[in-house]
């Protein structure tokens, strides 16, 4: 048989209007509906939030087996880029006596060695607290590789990697709230950097999730509050296509 | 420390209130409706729903557009109350009209026809031969284009007696000579005609393989040889003709209804989005106090969809008609396009009064069309399109008896369009034309009153 239409939406442009289509057109009051999309949005941000973020903020995602996004927040793959931009900064700070036997000879070997003495005795806590103050204000250390003992050049990059995902934890309050799950290496995190208020007033609902941070990209989460935002109106409009194709097909307009 | 706000705000109660009028509205009519005795009588309808569809499908398919107007009248009475609710369906049942039967994979499936044509420099009555012997091989249609192209740069190099190609024709007992002031097809036929004499069969592999490439030559020479062009091209289709012949007519209707295929998605979700949820969402809220209702609405949606075909077919009707059917049918007709919020047709000139409708609708004076309410006609032109929608008035229907035998077509689903048979037939063209006027008349706004009972909600996003 044919097919008599193609289901299709046009016209839909905000979220909002896509939260009423969606209202119309499924079984779920909207209560239910904008809470249930604000939860998306809030998925969305975890994804968009440091470590994750992808390029240009655009959302770390996990893709199935088709490569397409399957909407679930590719924690591990956040925190692993993270990790890569962690080594990459402790390297740039620090040079232990094994790389300078390798990059380093004759009299700046010698040089590097005579340097390494003042920090023979230096503790690795004195080292880390070293690192964090040489940071600019992107975070990123000064280029310069100083000296530094192997052992103390480690415990710098598992300190640095015990503390990730402390942005991300802005949004654990509301995570907490909707029942989306985070990895321990952010839910381990208090919910004190972050904040939800909800409020129910019958048929007006007002959600409002705040994330802060002292981390100086945080301006890019601005941005990526908007890309959340039409993450979400993608899925909605995957699930208002499924919907109406169900209906249309109940009312005989499609047949398959 | 900086903040990154996420915000949404939601305020339901316009379109709850919105709800909530549309549900007491459909209580006010379910209590109006129980007053007048029209529950019974839709129950009745509900009941009889399977013979009347079924009646009204045949009836349509059939192209007894008298006989399935007798039908629509005695339900457009019932259908009467619910008419407000369900207005302004009609542009949308009149695109499902048209989107139904296949029409539109038919059209598509001529337009590709063509471009293979010309592609593969063939005239579409030749490609029906080609694509049945080629198909014999296991060759796809597609593959003519790729088969001619080597074709044609074989036969370039004929003129060189020391190219491969020269060789092996003239093994087969063909030359440059042979295909002067020949057409493709006709040295395709020539081809196939010398390998089916050439004795040796090494020889005419050969030179299978150098006209039609190393891939394919073998396919298409033992394809070739065996083929009887005579016969086969007796039982093209007339439609091959057309299409060959309306083939830029077939192009232009559809960029024409490309362009409104925007519009008519937009409708469709408009209805899906504006009404039919609405009709959805009270009815399922108001289950519990009137189940009747939903089942009714049940019902509707199915004859809304048989109602429409009609009521997209008959929009143009002719003036025969109109000496066909009676004043109750008329009466139906009438409702019918009120229901579908068009105006009555000018050719219906036996119009009843206002207090002759057999439905709960009164017909309007005639005014006719307006230029005005052609907006996509205006921006087409004095000239319009591919129908000349600029003059506004009734479609001239130049063959009427031909409307009936395609409605046969269109209420017959899609038959397809494959390379057996054609079914594109002349009349469907002529009643697509129609459609496309009707389409274009109706303009995609006719839900507009129904978007008025939903409020807004808002969203905002703040870092």
């Amino acid at each position: 048989m044919a097919k008599f239409i193609e289901t299709n939406i046009q016209g839909l442009e905000t979220f909002s209007d896509y939260l009423n289509a969606i209202y119309l057109t499924g079984k779920r009051s909207m209560k239910e509906q904008a809470f249930t999309h604000f939860k998306g949005v809030v998925r969305n941000m975890y994804a968009i939030t440091f470590p994750m973020g992808g390029k240009k903020r655009s959302g770390s995602f996990k893709f199935n087996q088709d490569g397409e996004r399957t909407g679930s927040v590719d924690f591990p793959g956040g925190k692993k880029a993270g990790q890569i931009v962690i080594g990459r900064d402790v390297n740039n700070a620090f040079m232990t006596p094994k790389e300078a036997k390798l990059v380093l000879s004759g009299e700046r070997l010698g040089a590097y060695y005579r340097a390494l003495e003042q920090y023979r005795n230096e503790s690795p806590e004195a080292t880390f607290a070293w690192y964090l103050q040489t940071r600019n204000k992107y975070k990123h250390p000064k280029p310069g590789r100083r000296p530094v003992k192997a052992m103390n050049k480690m415990f710098v990059y598992r300190q640095l990697i015990e503390r990730q995902g402390f942005v991300a934890s802005g949004w654990n309050k509301a995570a907490a709230y909707f029942g989306i799950s985070v990895p321990s290496w952010i839910a381990k995190y208090s919910t004190s950097n972050g904040s939800l208020a909800v409020q129910d007033q019958g048929n007006v609902y007002k959600l409002q999730a705040i994330c802060s941070t002292q981390h100086p990209n945080a301006a890019e989460l601005q941005a990526g509050a908007d890309v959340a935002m039409n993450m979400q109106k993608q899925n909605m409009k995957r699930i208002l296509l499924n919907l109406l194709k169900k209906q249309n097909k109940r009312r005989g307009f499609i047949s398959k | 420390m900086s903040d990154v706000t996420l915000s949404l705000g939601v305020d339901a109660s316009q379109m709850e209130s919105g709800l909530g009028k549309a549900k007491s509205a459909l209580k006010g009519l379910e209590a109006q409706a129980n007053q007048k005795g029209i529950f019974e009588r839709l129950n009745n309808d509900v009941k009889n729903l399977g013979g009347t569809f079924s009646t009204l499908k045949d009836q349509i398919a059939g192209g007894n557009i008298v006989g399935a107007l007798a039908t629509v009248s005695k339900s457009a009475g019932a259908m009467g109350p619910l008419a407000p609710i369900l207005g302004g369906v009609g542009v949308a049942m009149a695109g499902v009209a048209v989107a139904a039967g296949g029409m539109w994979s038919a059209m598509s499936r001529a337009k590709e026809m063509r471009n293979t044509a010309e592609q593969s420099g063939l005239l579409v009555t030749e490609l029906f031969p080609l694509q049945k012997i080629f198909a014999q091989v296991g060759l796809e249609a597609e593959q003519i284009p790729l088969v001619m192209t080597q074709l044609r740069g074989s036969l370039e190099t004929l003129g060189d007696p020391a190219s491969k190609a020269s060789k092996a024709f003239e093994k087969i007992g063909l030359s440059a000579e042979s295909f002067k002031g020949k057409t493709y097809y006709e040295a395709l036929k020539l081809i196939g005609g010398a390998l089916s004499s050439t004795k040796d069969k090494t020889d005419a592999l050969n030179a299978a393989t150098e006209a039609f490439g190393a891939r394919k030559g073998t396919k298409v020479g033992q394809a070739l040889a065996g083929a009887d062009f005579a016969k086969l091209e007796a039982k093209t289709p007339e439609s091959a003709k057309i299409i060959q012949e309306q083939g830029d007519v077939f192009q232009r209707f559809q960029i024409a209804i490309g362009k409104l295929k925007p519009s008519l998605d937009s409708f469709f979700i408009g209805m899906a989005k504006e009404i039919v949820p609405s009709l959805e969402s009270a009815a399922s809220k108001i289950e519990s106090s009137s189940s009747k209702l939903t089942k009714a609405g049940e019902a509707l949606a199915i004859l809304l969809k048989e109602a429409g075909k009609l009521a997209a077919i008959t929009y143009y009707a002719p003036k025969e008609l109109d000496k066909k059917i009676n004043a109750t049918e008329r009466g139906g007709l009438l409702s019918l396009f009120k229901l579908f919020g068009m105006e009555p047709n000018k050719n219906l000139v036996n119009l009843p009064s206002q207090n002759e409708g057999p439905g709960y609708f009164y017909p309007q004076a005639n005014e006719g069309p307006q230029s005005a309410n052609y907006p996509l006609a205006s921006e087409a032109g004095p000239k319009g399109g591919m129908v000349n929608t600029g003059e506004a008035k009734a479609l001239k229907i130049e063959r009427p008896e031909l409307i009936s035998a395609s409605l046969a077509k269109l209420g017959g689903g899609a038959s397809g369009m494959g390379t057996e048979s054609l079914n594109v037939q002349r009349e469907q063209l002529s009643v697509m034309q129609q459609m496309l006027t009707a389409l274009r008349a109706s303009g995609p706004n006719s839900a507009a009153p129904m978007i008025d009972i939903y409020g807004n909600s808002s969203i905002a996003v703040t870092a």
